[in-house]
Parts: structure tokens; C-alpha cells; sequence
């Protein structure tokens, strides 16, 4: 867990980046830090590893205060990622990853074995090993970065814009792998993005920074999404491409989820814990419940969808953001998640700069 | 004096080239090891920079004979004295070096340094394993030019009669024959070209990424 405390930075030249700014990203979860050009999203970053020191407030790592740490020996427990890989041009991939190990006094050959194993978990063939950074493409440098970050095993990750600098196409695949990788390592990320929908991608909680990193909101993305606190949230959503390009995209490759459902005759055993779609005896939904409680309103669209933006309303319409596919006759073909939408979505967005 | 001149003399070049060798990078040596820790402080510290590279500057404007002759007397040794020469060459190597050396140093992207700051590096960590490595490129250009100019000033050395292929020189101008000139100066000519093969030739085992990068 990392905590910020009131945490503010000020810059010897006297920019306010940061102003008393808190709030905890959770033990194995990505927390995405999303807010417009020079709200002090780096600042923040910073901060947690002190490469920058902040000048009021506090911030922890699973309790201890960093600034009572060793810098060195506190940034070995954080990897790092940051826009365009920042790899150390004179050493081959494998000596990039090992890096951090190695100054540890793990054994060469121990650690060059653990790197071939972060070569094939972030997807890069072996033949990569020794060549030089100048010789990879930047989706190649990045998945490289994030071996490195991974080398030492540290319990926290750093993000910095880690997929800003690489074509849409790769900067998905980047995405998805990501994802993939975060769900088998469970690390505590904090990522920082100025782009909405990576955020919403990414994060499973999401905070939104106005100027000086002033919390506009603070949530999941089911969320920001189904209820924006204020005009500058809604702002920063409905105006960024990831949201719009919603509109566009054909949903016919949404994958679709039996479950959870449960017929109304056999209503007793439902997880009473989870939301749980009843159906009627024609097998057409009839409303969500969990234990007592009951949501009428289903928002079902029809399969294939006519545009992602529908299966989006109908996932945020939804209390635990599923939403629902029925077929023409209105019968239950199956749930979709609110994160394959948005993952849909994302591939079409473009990063924003937010509201100035 | 014919041609002839000089197979027979060859076992004589060979001990002036030899002299001449030890002459050009004893210096070189003594003024990498001087200029590599100076270089540093003036990468850090901007107004030593100033002072050291002005200093230095200054000091190689002064030429090579002048140096030569007063050395002796600021430093105590006899005129005669090789060690004459080794001082002011290394005054020359070090003035040419710590330009280079903190230039170099701090042409190594920031956003690399703070990468490895980021990482976990030392201060000192990264200094050894990537700003010095990083700054290698550069300070191997900048000693091949030392080497070649170095192996030039030392023929100069023998208008104060110190032995090596300088001396070639001033005997074929003694003896009114342009023979152990042109001896003289073809050896110059293959130590200059061997030394700066050597150094471009370990320098690119040191530096393998700069071919990759091409
Ligand atoms: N060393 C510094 N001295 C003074 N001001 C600075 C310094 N570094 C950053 N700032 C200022 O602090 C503010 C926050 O900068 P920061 O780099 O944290 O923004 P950011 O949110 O990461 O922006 P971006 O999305 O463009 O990367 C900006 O106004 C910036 O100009
Ligand atoms: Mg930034």
C-alpha cells in the first residue's frame, strides 16, 4: 500500500506543482493518476521514489515513511517505468534487466536465468537478449523497461506515461499484456497518464488530478463513469477521443459471459453477495439482485450491438457493471464487462491533453 | 650520405622511435589519469569548469619550445632532463582532456541518469557504470587526437637535446642531408598512425554500442 499524506511540492522557484494532495493506492491494484499536462502528475511520481523530495506532508510504503529510508535501498524496492523505456544505451537488453539484481549481489547466472524468464513474460523472443537498445523498436524498449522494473522483484511499481511513446496499435497490445502480466505479479502500481482512457483501461482505481493535483474525483472506473462528480470529470471524459470513439466501433466481437444469472424460480441460489441477473420463465432478463436488494432497470441491448456506445450505457446502467445482450426476441445471450468495453474502446483512442 | 644511410642505421631509429614511443605516452598516461578526475569536477561544477578549461587553455597556448626551456626552471629539473618534456606534454594532455572528458560527461542524456538515479543507482554507481562508459565515445576521440599531436611536440624536444626521432631532424640539419629528415619523419608517420589504430581499436571494443547504434 502507498499513502500520500497532505502531501505538497513546491518548487524552489515557487510553482505550487502539488498542493496537499492524499490518497492510498491499495496493495496489489493499479491506481492510475490521470489529469491534464502539468497538473503535477510526475511531481507526484517522483516524490514516492524521492527523486524528488516533497516539501510538506508524508507518504508511505506499507507503513514506513520513505523519507526515514535509504534512497537507494528504497527505490530497489520500487521499479520504475518511464516514457521511452530510459534504457541504458550502452548495455545489452539482458544487462539492462539484470541491472538492479546485480548491484544487489544476486548471482550473474541466477539473474540472467530470471531475465529470460521477464524476456518471455512481457512477450520479447530470446534473440533480443544482446542486442543493444538502439537496436529495439520503442514498443520493444518498453517491454524491455518493464522486464527491468520487474527484475528485483519489487513489491511497488512506478509508472510514467509508460505507453505514450508507441504507436496506437502497439500501445493496445502494450495495454493488454499489461494487464495480463499485472493479474500473475499483483504488484502495487501507481501509473501516471494524460490519457482518459488509459486510465480507464488500466485502473482499477482512478483519481483524477485538476491543477496543482487537486483531487477531482477519486473512484473505479464503473464509478467516474456512471456518475461524474463535477463538470471538469465529465469534461475530461465525454471530450477525450477513447469516449467518443465509442460511438464508433461495431460491438459484434464484445465477448459475451454466461453469468451470473439465475431463473426467478430458482432465485434461493443466488449468491446473495453478488449482483445476479433473474430472468423470467421466457428467459428474458427481469432485473438484478443481491441478497435483498432489487434493481429493476436492465438497460439490455441487443446482440450484435449497433455501436459500442450502447453496450457502454448498458454496462454503466448495470449495478456492478455488466452489462446485458439479448437477442431479437429480447431472450439473455450473456453478460459483457464493462473493462472489455472500454478495452474496445481504447484501441480507437488517441491520448488527450484534458481540459486546460 | 646516401639512401643506404638508412638500413644501416635501422638498429639507431628503432632506439629513437622506442624513446620516442615511451616520451609520447608516458604523458599521455600520466594526463589521462590527471584529466579524468578534473574533468569530472569541471562536468559538476560549472565555475571550476571555467577556471580549469581557461587555465588549461591558457597554458597551451604557450609553445612547446618556451615550455621546454622554462619548465626547468619552475620545477627544479636540469635542462637536460627528460622529465622536462613528460611535464609540459602532460600539461598539453590535460588541458586537451578535461574539455573533453566534462563535455562528455554531461552530453549523457538526462533523462538516462535519472533513469538510473530512478532504478537505484549510487550516486557513485552510476557514476562508474553509466556516465563514465557513456562518456567513452568522446574521450577516445579526444586522446587519438592527443596521441597524434603528442607524438608531433616530442620531435621538438631535440632543439634542447633530447634523444628521439626529433633528433633525426636536427642531425640531418647538421649534416646538410635531408635523409634522416625524411627517416625521421616516416617513422613519426607509423608511430602516429599505429598509436591512433591502437586506441580506435581497443576504443571500439569498449564501446560496442555505437556500431550497433549505426
Ligand atoms: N524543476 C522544476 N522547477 C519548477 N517548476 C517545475 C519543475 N518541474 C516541474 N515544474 C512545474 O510543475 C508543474 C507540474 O509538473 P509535472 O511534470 O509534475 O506535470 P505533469 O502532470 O507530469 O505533466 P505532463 O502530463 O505534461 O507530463 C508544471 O507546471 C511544471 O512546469
Ligand atoms: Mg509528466
Amino acid at each position: 500500500m502507498i499513502e500520500l499524506q497532505h502531501v505538497t511540492k513546491r518548487y524552489p522557484d515557487g510553482t505550487e506543482a502539488v498542493k496537499d494532495l492524499s490518497f492510498t493506492a491499495p496493495t496489489g491494484q493499479i491506481t492510475a493518476l490521470v489529469g491534464p499536462s502539468g497538473c503535477g502528475k510526475t511531481t507526484t511520481l517522483r516524490m514516492i521514489n524521492r527523486l524528488i523530495e516533497p516539501t510538506e506532508g508524508t507518504i508511505l510504503l506499507d507503513g514506513d515513511d520513505v523519507t526515514r529510508q535509504d534512497k537507494v535501498a528504497l527505490r530497489r524496492r520500487i521499479g520504475y517505468v518511464i516514457q521511452s523505456a530510459g534504457l541504458m544505451p550502452h548495455k545489452r537488453v539482458l544487462a539492462n534487466i539484470t541491472t538492479v539484481p546485480r548491484l544487489m549481489g544476486v548471482k550473474k547466472a541466477e539473474c540472467e536465468a530470471r531475465a529470460r524468464e521477464l524476456l518471455d513474460l512481457v512477450g520479447l523472443d530470446q534473440s533480443f537478449a544482446d542486442r543493444f537498445p538502439a537496436q529495439l523498436s520503442g514498443g520493444q524498449s518498453q517491454r524491455v523497461g518493464v522486464a527491468r522494473a520487474l527484475a528485483a522483484d519489487p513489491p511497488f511499481m512506478l509508472m510514467d506515461e509508460p505507453f505514450s511513446a508507441v504507436d496506437p496499435i502497439v500501445r493496445q497490445q502494450l495495454q493488454q499484456e499489461f494487464l495480463a502480466l499485472q493479474k500473475r505479479v499483483a504488484k502495487t502500481i501507481v501509473l501516471v497518464t494524460h490519457d482518459i482512457a488509459e486510465a480507464l483501461l488500466l485502473g482499477d482505481q482512478i483519481v483524477v488530478l485538476g491543477q496543482a493535483a487537486a483531487i477531482e474525483q477519486q473512484g473505479t472506473p464503473y464509478e467516474l463513469l456512471s456518475n461524474p462528480a463535477n463538470e471538469f470529470v465529465s469534461d475530461f471524459l465525454g471530450r477525450s477521443r477513447g469516449y467518443q470513439a465509442l460511438g464508433f466501433e461495431q460491438a459484434g466481437d464484445l465477448p459475451l459471459q454466461p453469468g451470473p444469472v439465475v431463473r426467478a424460480s430458482d432465485l434461493g441460489r443466488a449468491d446473495p453477495r453478488r449482483w445476479t441477473l433473474i430472468l423470467d420463465d421466457g428467459g428474458r432478463p427481469a432485473g438484478w439482485q443481491r441478497g435483498t436488494e432489487h434493481r429493476a432497470a436492465i438497460a439490455a441491448i441487443r446482440f450484435p450491438a449497433e455501436s459500442l456506445r450502447v453496450c457502454l450505457d448498458s454496462a454503466l446502467a448495470g449495478p456492478s457493471g455488466l452489462g446485458v445482450a439479448v437477442d431479437a426476441d429480447g431472450v439473455f445471450r450473456g453478460t459483457f464487462r464493462l473493462g472489455d468495453v472500454l478495452a474496445q474502446a481504447a484501441f480507437d483512442s488517441q491520448p488527450w491533453e484534458g481540459p486546460q | 650520405m646516401s639512401w643506404s644511410w638508412i638500413p644501416r642505421h635501422l638498429d639507431d631509429i628503432w632506439d629513437l622511435t622506442l624513446s620516442h614511443l615511451w616520451l609520447t605516452l608516458l604523458p599521455t598516461l600520466i594526463g589521462l589519469v590527471i584529466a579524468v578526475p578534473l574533468g569530472t569536477l569541471a562536468a559538476y561544477l560549472p565555475k571550476v569548469k571555467q577556471i580549469i578549461v581557461g587555465g588549461f587553455g591558457m597554458l597551451y597556448t604557450i609553445p612547446s619550445l618556451a615550455l621546454f626551456v622554462l619548465l626547468p626552471g619552475i620545477i627544479g629539473t636540469k635542462i637536460l632532463d627528460p622529465v622536462n618534456i613528460v611535464v609540459a606534454l602532460t600539461i598539453y594532455t590535460v588541458a586537451l582532456l578535461v574539455r573533453v572528458i566534462a563535455d562528455g560527461l554531461l552530453s549523457v542524456p538526462p533523462v538516462t541518469l535519472q533513469a538510473a538515479t530512478g532504478m537505484g543507482l549510487g550516486l557513485r554507481q552510476r557514476f562508474f557504470k553509466v556516465q563514465l562508459p557513456l562518456a567513452l565515445p568522446p574521450l577516445i576521440s579526444g586522446l587519438r587526437v592527443v596521441v597524434v599531436s603528442n607524438v608531433s611536440i616530442v620531435t621538438v624536444a631535440a632543439t634542447i637535446g633530447i634523444s628521439q626521432l626529433g633528433s633525426l631532424f636536427t642531425m640531418g640539419f647538421t649534416r646538410r642531408s635531408f635523409i634522416p629528415i625524411v627517416a625521421g619523419l616516416g617513422a613519426c608517420l607509423i608511430l602516429a598512425l599505429v598509436l591512433d589504430l591502437l586506441i580506435a581499436t581497443i576504443g571500439r571494443r569498449l564501446t560496442p554500442w555505437v556500431r550497433a547504434a549505426g
